[in-house]
């Protein structure tokens, strides 16, 4: 009799050809997950386990598998040997101090000589038997013994779930490319595209010396946070102070902010060719600010149609966004006050409804490949590790 | 490589550094232990204790207590006196945030604290200080040189003050970036409690000391083996102890040094466009300046490019928005915007001076010019 850690995994992908697929990768991602701590990762039939872990490490452990997507909830378990006089021999060592409770008993393995609803009777005489203050409660019971019995050969008894971060497994879904400033938005959409199995890489744009090198180190760290949910992750860091003073110096005020996103969309289109991510992800909400209208998304989009844009924050309040942000841990580094480069050289009044045709006209006094070849030529690569 | 932000950290002087190794390697032992090394050690203590107190202009008689940082130091000095039986705390505006925190901190404690408003040159006001001054005033803490502006407070002319309307009031100043720079006498100052750092003298970071005229007035605010004459306890840092005690050693003549940064200081300025504002004019080795029309930060960084480095205001509030003790002397948001300070060291040279002085002079018309 050991204690293991069982995992669930969510149903979708569960039909299809796929299946196979899916559950390697999901295999993997909780290996890699797991490898600081010594402990044993194996497939059963519909669950994982952790097994020889140290006891420990045991919060440790949960606190990293609740963060990987594709599992839906974790369980801490006694495994036995399947045989009754193991289960029963367990059960009537019981106790709780819960008033009341119900068991449930899975038979998975259909050569277990009593069906499930007879043997949970059964069960919870044994446990009542053990326990005299206790009563039957099927419905709301305080406290629920499961006894799981697999195919394997094993039986697992547990009482508690946890829910862990649902989704897609990492990396099913292929790569994206997420625009980074160093905001509360951008990392709480990297974190819900990762959640539907993308890969991620990153893109930042900085202005030297308009921004200070603390405006890139908070973006890296906000990466690292992120890890904790998506692996390692390549941000590239990109020069965009050259650009922000042609714009400044050639093109309309008003539309600094909208010729600049323009740009960082081309940028990006081609840091997607060169890493293989094939979308592009930000943190656009509809209307929070001027350059995030519909007039100004569709002006921002024109600039590049290779790769589709995805912003899963588009129709969320801003509190709402900010709650996510807190719960995955970037919100008190998102807060830190450094200027990021859209702050820089900003307009008193930017034009809120952009027009193409003006946004092109202003545009082509710039010489755009040039200063495209020239940040993408000064890009810094940097590795972020898992913390 | 041209370093000009020596208010906010100096280089451990080598032979400190020697002396640091020597007492962190060799000579290890626990001062508290009863074997004959490490007697020999608390001796060696008391000497650079005495050789601390020289340095403040007073005689030694145990009243210097060993912290691990003017932070620290300035905690002890302010929540170590404070009594229940306080009547009003006088903080100035122009404090270091380890004063002006404890300070906010009280007064969320319910404790009466008043702050002492600053002149446009970044003194404190007198005026406003002799206004706020009554029987009722029990503790009064005022920098000797502000870590923002250099601007000089008149020590000796608040302790008078003190005198007429509340004698019995202690007296606290911080002293981090006056020691080692500016004449120091703490009896013609009157100070009760004085703070210094060692970090700001080419000493060891880790190190601070707090001067207590009279050790009744202070109770612990950190318990354990009794060390500090109870007063602060924790194993002595001997090795960063010896090694302040060397970088003071290494002082040379203050006034030299006071007169050489000084031209140092003007050398600077000259370089300097006629529209650029000089925010005070007190300790050459401080230097606050506005450029107005451009941000602060971006200078520093343009400057870091070119090898040079210097601070937006100071490194301990850097990363809080707007600047309080500018903000207190009256500047607008523009001049707050475009402040950024530069800080000297004895061993500034002419040549350094005058090529950051036309750095900065350059980088701020190429980012006008950026910027138009």
């Amino acid at each position: 009799m050991k204690k293991v850690i069982l995992l669930r995994f969510g149903e979708l992908y569960l039909k299809g050809k796929n299946k196979g697929y899916f559950e390697r990768t999901l295999l993997r991602n909780i290996e890699n997950s797991l490898s600081t701590f010594e402990c044993k990762v194996v497939k059963i039939s519909g669950r994982y386990l952790v097994t020889d872990y140290d006891e420990m490490d045991f919060n440790a452990i949960v606190s990293r598998l609740t963060k990987i997507f594709g599992l839906t909830s974790l369980s801490e378990a006694v495994e036995m040997e399947t045989s009754r006089e193991n289960i029963e021999g367990f059960l009537s060592n019981y106790k709780t101090t819960a008033k009341n409770f119900r068991m449930t008993v899975n038979r998975a393995d259909k050569t277990f000589p009593i069906n499930s609803t007879e043997y949970g009777k059964m069960l919870g005489g044994v446990v009542l038997r053990a326990n005299n203050h206790l009563k039957v409660q099927l419905k709301n019971a305080e406290l629920e013994i499961v006894v799981d019995i697999r195919e394997n050969g094993k039986t697992y008894i547990l009482t508690d779930s946890i829910k862990c971060a649902g989704g897609m497994p990492l990396g099913t879904s292929g790569r994206g490319l997420v625009l980074l400033s160093g905001g509360i938005d951008s990392p709480v959409a990297a974190y819900a595209m990762a959640k539907r199995g993308l890969e991620l890489v990153g893109l930042h744009f900085h202005s030297f010396p308009y921004t200070s090198i603390q405006a890139k180190e908070k973006v890296i760290k906000l990466a690292s946070t992120l890890t904790d949910y998506t692996g390692p992750i390549k941000l590239i860091c990109c020069p965009f102070t050259q650009v922000q003073e042609e714009i400044h110096k050639k093109c309309a005020p008003e539309f600094m902010i909208t010729i600049m996103r323009r740009i960082m969309m081309r940028i990006a289109k081609i840091i997607c060719d060169k890493f293989e991510a094939k979308a592009i992800i930000t943190g656009e909400s509809l209307a929070q600010v001027a350059s995030q209208t519909i007039e100004s998304i569709n002006v921002t989009n024109d600039a590049q149609s290779t790769y589709p844009v995805f912003r899963p924050l588009i129709g969320m309040d801003k509190s709402d966004i900010i709650e996510i942000s807190q719960k995955i841990g970037t919100f008190e580094t998102s807060v830190l006050p450094y200027e990021d480069c859209c702050t820089v050289f900003l307009p008193k009044n930017p034009v809120i409804k952009p027009n193409l045709q003006k946004a092109k006209r202003e545009e082509s006094k710039l010489d755009i490949d040039e200063l495209i070849n020239h940040a993408i030529e000064n890009i810094e690569i940097i590795e972020v590790k898992g913390r | 490589m041209i370093y000009l932000d020596n208010a906010s950290t100096t280089p451990l002087y080598e032979k400190a550094g020697e002396v640091y190794v020597k007492y962190a390697c060799c000579d290890f032992f626990n001062p508290s232990a009863i074997y004959g090394k490490s007697s020999k050690l608390h001796m060696e203590i008391e000497n650079a204790k005495s050789n601390l107190a020289k340095s403040l202009g007073v005689g030694y008689s145990d009243n210097i207590i060993y912290t691990a940082s003017a932070t620290e130091a300035n905690n002890l000095a302010i929540f170590g006196s404070y009594r229940k039986s306080f009547g009003k705390m006088l903080f100035s505006m122009g404090e270091h945030p380890s004063v002006y925190n404890c300070a906010l901190e009280l007064q969320k404690r319910g404790v009466c604290v008043e702050f002492i408003n600053l002149q446009p040159n970044g003194e404190i006001d007198y005026f406003d200080l002799e206004q706020k001054l009554d029987k009722t005033v029990a503790f009064i803490s005022v920098m000797m040189v502000s870590n923002e502006t250099g601007a000089v407070n008149d020590l000796k002319r608040i302790y008078e003050l003190k005198q007429k309307y509340c004698p019995n009031a202690i007296f606290h100043s911080d002293g981090v970036q006056g020691f080692g720079k500016l004449k120091i006498n703490l009896d013609y100052f009157g100070v009760d409690l004085f703070t210094i750092s060692g970090h700001k003298v080419f000493g060891p970071k880790g190190i601070g000391a707090l001067y207590v005229r009279n050790k009744n007035i202070l109770t612990p605010t950190i318990f354990g083996g009794g060390q500090e004459y109870n007063l602060r306890s924790g194993t002595e840092n001997v090795g960063a102890i010896m090694a302040l005690n060397q970088a003071i050693l290494n002082f040379g003549n203050i006034k030299q040094n006071y007169e050489k940064v000084q031209c140092i200081s003007n050398l600077f300025k000259k370089q300097l466009d006629k529209t650029i504002k000089v925010n005070s004019n007190g300790s050459p080795y401080v230097l606050s300046l506005s450029f107005m029309g451009v941000n602060g930060e971006t200078l520093v960084h343009m400057m870091e490019s070119k090898e040079v480095l210097i601070s937006r205001g100071s490194a301990c509030s850097s990363k809080k928005s707007g600047n309080r003790i500018l903000e207190a002397m009256g500047l607008c948001h523009e001049e707050i915007l475009g402040s950024i300070r530069v800080s000297f060291s004895k061993n500034t040279t002419e040549e350094e001076a005058i090529y950051a002085g036309k750095i900065l002079n350059d980088c701020y018309l190429e980012l006008k010019e950026k910027l138009r």
